[in-house]
């Protein structure tokens, strides 16, 4: 065995969290492709999201009375998108959960001297990656078979990468507040984030305009980066041909609105969740085992 | 900033329980009350006592999965509170009786990715991981799934997961539990060669086995119901029960050994049947009470296979103090 103890420079801080960012992914792309059946990869990333888009056609056709193919275009945009949130955000939350209770390596990551946020981040982003298969597929079907109107001339390219980036951010902050809340719930803490899923699917635009709300949840729907998010990633990638959900807004006042509001959830989610570290510290349940 | 390795002062952790069956009040459990213990650098320490003693409580606590209630800790001169990134890049731990890891990774790609938390370059981590894996005789299996790994290899796999960030302290949670003797041989004998091939570490370990803190430890704590009873070297803890002798006496079977507390001279005595046979443990004012014992027995007309007069153990150190044999201590909670 050694005899030297070797001295690995340490890089500062930010350096540290880059790294464990990146072991993070690694590990969350591990799991996430660890397709030993390829029928299941093919239920998974393909089957789906193309069964989420022949529902969106059904209920299309049912109320295309009402928007045309600009809701068509609606519906399809948030299909698309949609399964960065339900993977980012839920799927944060099951790393940490699965971590502690499925893995029971909770413990050995949460004592090494990393970022817990900075690994917790790395594993929402790959999840996050194992959507785009499903945002892919929903887009093309949404395009060529669908004829939803999304060509060159109306693709805001940099419109849309900037929302892109920035809905990425506030996901995974949304992502960082389910997990606050269930490193502390334990018992059923798995089931929690489907619930919020819903909710936020309903209230956030995700499959009809959010003006159709009363007001107090347009109020709520205002509040959260996503509704926000949709919004610039339709109007990003239709342009004008498309129901909008801020109808009183400019494109550049709602990808500002959009910045605003994730720099100030991104903040909220990273002190909300030093709270929780701590009270779980508290606790003793960083590495309770509930019935996973 | 003290130059110990390890030091607690009236270290108190207490849970926050639901009433129930086995705790009608939902009375807050004191795990730990008040340990002030002092670990110099170098020392293999052993942290012995019944399960539910608090010994895994202490061990969170200085590994900063747990904050204390009252009461601080230092790991290698760091608060565990205040400092605990600073104690997190000094410090393993390995716990035992659990099945720890991914199980969809490789061996080499879970003690991969380890080193990486630790900021270890990759070409001298996945050198280190085959020279430990070959160390404790895993490195046949350093490509398999850690799902297919039986229990032992995954405690082995465990342990060099442990040794492989090079720890100034190790913390070792019972790791042995659960696995079969050749096993635990194993680790114990990896652990020994560890901390002898790298003067200065210091180990803590806990277990609620008497002979494994009898063999590998420098300086042994016995702890009972969160507190310490005694601490000292196995040795100076051993001569704490001098005055009297010790014992092991085996018979054919007795029903009832009460008769044999009340022959003269006898402080002690423990029964243990096996095969068809009764073991006698024995605690005798001196080496003289002996015959006393042995014609009592004849009065009963048993025989008597075997008596040797034993050195005496942490095992009779542990009883002289707690009043109770080891696995009779058992607190009833939680392992
Ligand atoms: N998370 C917990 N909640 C409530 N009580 C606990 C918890 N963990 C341990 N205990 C209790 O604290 C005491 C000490 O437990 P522990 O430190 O695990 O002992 P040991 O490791 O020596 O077996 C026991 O009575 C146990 O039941
Ligand atoms: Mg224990």
């Amino acid at each position: 065995m050694p005899t030297q103890r070797a001295s690995y420079p340490w890089a500062n801080t930010l350096q540290r969290g880059w790294r464990t960012l990146r072991v993070g992914y690694w590990l969350g792309w591990q799991i996430e492709s660890n397709w030993t059946d390829p029928l299941l990869f093919f239920i998974y990333s393909i089957a789906r999201p193309l069964g989420g888009v022949l529902i969106l056609v059904f209920m299309y056709h049912v109320v295309a009375r009402a928007g045309g193919t600009a809701m068509l275009g609606f519906f399809v945009v948030g299909a698309a998108c949609w399964p960065f949130v339900v993977r980012g955000m839920m799927g944060t939350a099951y790393s940490l959960i699965t971590d502690r209770e499925h893995w029971k390596t909770l413990r050995y990551v949460y004592i090494s001297p990393i970022s817990l946020r900075a690994y917790l981040v790395g594993r929402a982003l790959a999840q996050a990656t194992s959507a785009v298969a499903a945002a892919a597929v929903t887009l093309i079907f949404g395009r060529w078979v669908l004829g939803v109107p999304m060509h060159l001339a109306t693709i805001n390219a940099p419109y849309t990468a900037a929302a892109f980036a920035l809905g990425i951010a506030s996901v995974i902050a949304l992502g960082l507040l389910v997990v606050s809340a269930a490193v502390l719930i334990s018992s059923e803490a798995w089931r929690m984030p489907e619930g919020v899923g819903a909710a936020l699917y309903l209230v956030c635009g995700a499959i009809f305009p959010v003006t159709v709300l009363p007001p107090i949840l347009q109020a709520l729907s205002a509040a959260i980066p996503l509704t926000w998010w949709l919004e610039a990633m339709r109007r990003g990638l239709l342009g004008p041909a498309v129901v909008r959900s801020l109808p009183h807004l400019a494109d550049g006042q709602v990808l500002v609105g959009l910045g605003l509001l994730t720099v100030l959830w991104v903040t909220a989610a990273l002190a909300v969740f030093t709270l929780a570290e701590r009270r779980a510290r508290q606790l003793g349940i960083l590495d309770r085992e509930t019935m996973y | 900033m003290s130059n110990l390795a390890i030091a607690t002062q009236d270290l108190v952790r207490t849970y926050r329980t639901r009433k129930s069956a086995g705790n009608p009040s939902g009375a807050p459990v004191v795990a730990l009350d008040g340990v002030t213990l002092d670990i110099p650098p170098g020392e293999f320490f052993g942290l012995l006592g019944p399960n539910g003693a608090g010994k895994t409580t202490f061990i969170k606590v200085l590994v900063t999965l747990l904050l204390p209630t009252s009461g601080s800790a230092r790991v290698a001169g760091f608060d565990v509170v205040g400092q605990a990134q600073q104690v997190r890049e000094r410090i393993s731990m390995v716990s035992g009786g659990e099945h720890s890891g991914y199980g969809l990774l490789t061996v080499r790609e879970q003690l991969w990715m380890f080193s990486q938390f630790y900021g270890m370059p990759t070409q001298t981590a996945l050198a280190r991981i085959d020279e430990l894996l070959r160390v404790v005789g895993l490195y046949e299996e350093r490509n398999r799934r850690v799902s297919a790994l039986s229990s032992g290899m995954r405690q082995k796999m465990n342990m060099v997961r442990g040794l492989l960030p090079d720890p100034e302290i190790l913390f070792l949670d019972e790791p042995t539990v659960g696995l079969d003797v050749e096993a635990a041989r194993d680790v114990r004998a990896y652990i020994k060669e560890w901390i002898h091939a790298t003067p200065g570490r210091t180990i803590l370990l806990t277990t609620h086995y008497m002979h494994e803190a009898e063999e590998l430890c420098d300086r042994v704590a016995i702890i009972h119901k969160g507190r310490i009873v005694a601490c000292d070297t196995p040795a100076a803890l051993r001569r704490r029960t001098a005055g009297g002798t010790y014992f092991v006496l085996t018979t054919e079977p007795l029903d009832g050994t009460a008769w044999v507390s009340q022959v003269p001279g006898v402080q002690r005595a423990d029964a243990r049947a096996s095969d068809g046979r009764t073991e006698l443990r024995l605690q005798l004012a001196d080496d003289g009470v002996i015959a006393g014992v042995v014609k009592a027995l004849a009065d009963r007309e048993r025989r008597i296979f075997s008596l040797q007069k034993i050195e005496p153990s942490l095992e009779d150190v542990f009883v002289q103090i707690v009043g109770r044999r080891l696995e009779e201590a058992d607190e009833g909670g939680r392992a």
